[in-house]
């Protein structure tokens, strides 16, 4: 298979608790696409995405970064993480460092570059994640947005080639969920491939290319959002809900407000799209 | 102590380089403890006082409390110095007999617990300049700089870092027992107290974990290497620190320091 940057194929991992988080996961993630791992608490999505930057290593099954299947002596792990950055949810329990700019340095900092090239990416990274305003302000007076900023700037700044957010926008509130998101769409339009694990279908449907639905540790389903979001059964399996794009054309096509042979909106913009026809409907009938 | 924390970020010495703040307070420490007539310190009291307040800009309410919080110390430590014992009563200013002994004040004690009083305070008021006008991360790369074991920096670092995480993990279980009348009485207090500080050492394990695999995620490979920004030193700012230090220095000199080491008792 080509293209493909992360493949997981046939994942199994348990805890040492018993708990089995994976129970044969297989995945594709081609080079420079945006995926979001949907699925509800307690999915696998987590642990997927460890086993993905080799912080964990599967009882069974194997990882393949870039084709070659990733081995786990401490040289092969560091350059996999140096290509594949991960973003934790919990903002708290990655932010080590008490400074804003010396904790977004620790990353390039592992990598063995020079003082200067590391504080040429963190002063970039602190401007790709709007957080340049941020440098010298200590990480426990930050707000939760902010830190979470912070968070990618810190990943961000090793560059590379493969961005895992677990959970970028929980517990954002809306503007800043919309700053992030078009964040993550500024590096997906530059090259980078990008996962998110996520709960929001609105958000998975808009913003992926591809969408991967994880219940109890196994994929239910992988496909593009259209696919994904127009298989009711794959969604009641899931314990997901319709996307609102989705269920309001729906609702247009019923009432034969919108044509029923126009492709499915993907988001706002091109649901707002088909309504003016729509209005000029509704005047007919008055 | 908090409040200290906020006011190191937000004062206007707060661009200063760190390593010539620690020079100030350095040499008012030095001035103040190495051996000089009692007026020096009180010297080094005056013009510290006046840079945190003055020139940083720290409200001199909260200052003042400051020094009030450093001087309850003094003064209970005080009557320990001044107070003398001995079989004879003559001499002294102020005594009490216990038993076959005196127990009082005398000319020499007393201007030697008065003596180290100002001692102190001169200490404390550097001190004080150095903790109200320098974070603690910009206090770290001054002794990175300086060749401080890297170790012990990573812990300080840490420990500062997560002390601010484990208050905030305490106040939101605090508010949650309190929320469910955990506080209402002395015992259930104590029995909600327990539970608290038993949860936070899970969480705080918890953490520990979770920080790790974080840290390794992003190459941790054993030491906590960074790199801090580079520091724009503003010459005006280099001059008026240097002046300070060098007129403490001085007024230490003109005041007889270093020779009274020898002439006190």
């Amino acid at each position: 298979m080509s293209g493909a940057i992360l493949e997981a194929l046939d994942l199994h991992y348990t805890y040492p608790d018993g708990t089995r988080a994976l129970r044969g996961v297989t995945l594709r993630v081609p080079e420079g696409s945006r995926v979001a791992v949907l699925g509800p608490n307690g999915a696998g999505k987590t642990t997927l995405f460890l086993h993905l930057n080799g912080l964990l290593r599967p009882r069974k099954g194997t990882v393949r970064f870039a084709g070659r299947e990733i081995r786990y002596d401490r040289k092969s792990l560091g350059e996999l993480r140096r290509a594949v950055g991960m973003v934790f949810q919990d903002p708290d329990s990655q932010l080590f460092c008490a400074s804003v700019f010396e904790e977004v340095s620790f990353g390039p900092a592992n990598l063995g570059l020079a003082p200067e090239e590391v504080r040429r990416r963190v002063r970039e990274a602190l401007r790709a994640t709007d957080a340049e305003d941020l440098a010298e302000r200590p990480t426990h007076y930050l707000s939760y947005g902010q830190k979470k900023r912070v968070c990618l700037a810190g990943v961000l700044a090793m560059e590379p080639r493969v961005l895992i957010c677990d959970e970028p926008t929980a517990g954002l509130d809306p503007r800043q969920t919309s700053g992030l998101i078009e964040l993550l769409d500024r590096i997906a339009r530059r090259g980078g491939t990008v996962l998110i694990a996520t709960q929001d279908v609105d958000l998975a449907y808009s913003w992926a290319d591809r969408v991967v639905v994880l219940k109890e540790g196994r994929v239910l389903g992988e496909g593009t959002p259209t696919e994904i979001f127009l298989d009711e059964d794959l969604l009641r399996g899931a314990d997901l809900t319709v996307p609102w794009v989705v269920e309001v054309h729906r609702e247009l096509v019923r009432r034969g407000l919108v044509p029923p042979d126009a492709p499915v909106p993907r988001n706002r913009e091109e649901l707002f799209g088909l309504l003016p026809a729509a209005e000029a409907a509704v005047r007919l009938e008055v | 102590m908090l409040h200290i924390d906020r006011y190191a970020y937000r004062n206007r010495l707060y661009g200063v380089h760190p390593a010539d703040k620690v020079c100030l307070a350095g040499t008012a420490l030095f001035v103040s403890l190495a051996g000089a007539p009692p007026l020096t310190p009180l010297l080094v009291l005056v013009v510290m006082a006046g840079a945190t307040v003055g020139w940083a800009g720290i409200p001199w309410r909260y200052y003042l409390r400051l020094v009030a919080v450093g001087l309850g110390f003094l003064v209970l430590g005080l009557p320990a110095v001044a107070l003398q014992a001995g079989p004879a009563g003559d001499g002294l200013l102020w005594g009490v007999r216990v038993g076959t002994f005196f127990l009082g004040l005398d000319r020499a004690g007393v201007e030697r617990a008065l003596h180290l009083l100002v001692k102190c305070l001169g200490a404390v008021s550097g001190l004080y300049f150095l903790a109200l006008t320098t974070p603690v991360t910009e206090l770290l790369r001054v002794l990175r700089r300086v060749g401080f074991p890297g170790l012990l920096l990573e812990l300080m670092d840490l420990v500062y870092r997560y002390l601010f995480v484990l208050l905030e993990t305490a106040g939101s279980i605090y508010v949650a027992q309190a929320a469910r009348d955990g506080y209402a009485s002395w015992g259930r207090a104590f029995r909600s107290l327990g539970l608290l500080v038993s949860v936070l050492f899970v969480r705080a394990h918890h953490r520990a974990l979770a920080l790790f695999t974080a840290l390794s995620a992003r190459g941790y490979n054993g030491s906590l290497e960074v790199v801090g920004p580079e520091y724009l030193s503003s010459w005006k700012n280099r001059l008026a620190v240097g002046c300070l230090t060098v007129g403490l220095l001085v007024s230490w000199v003109l005041t007889g320091g270093g020779a009274h080491v020898r002439g006190h008792p």
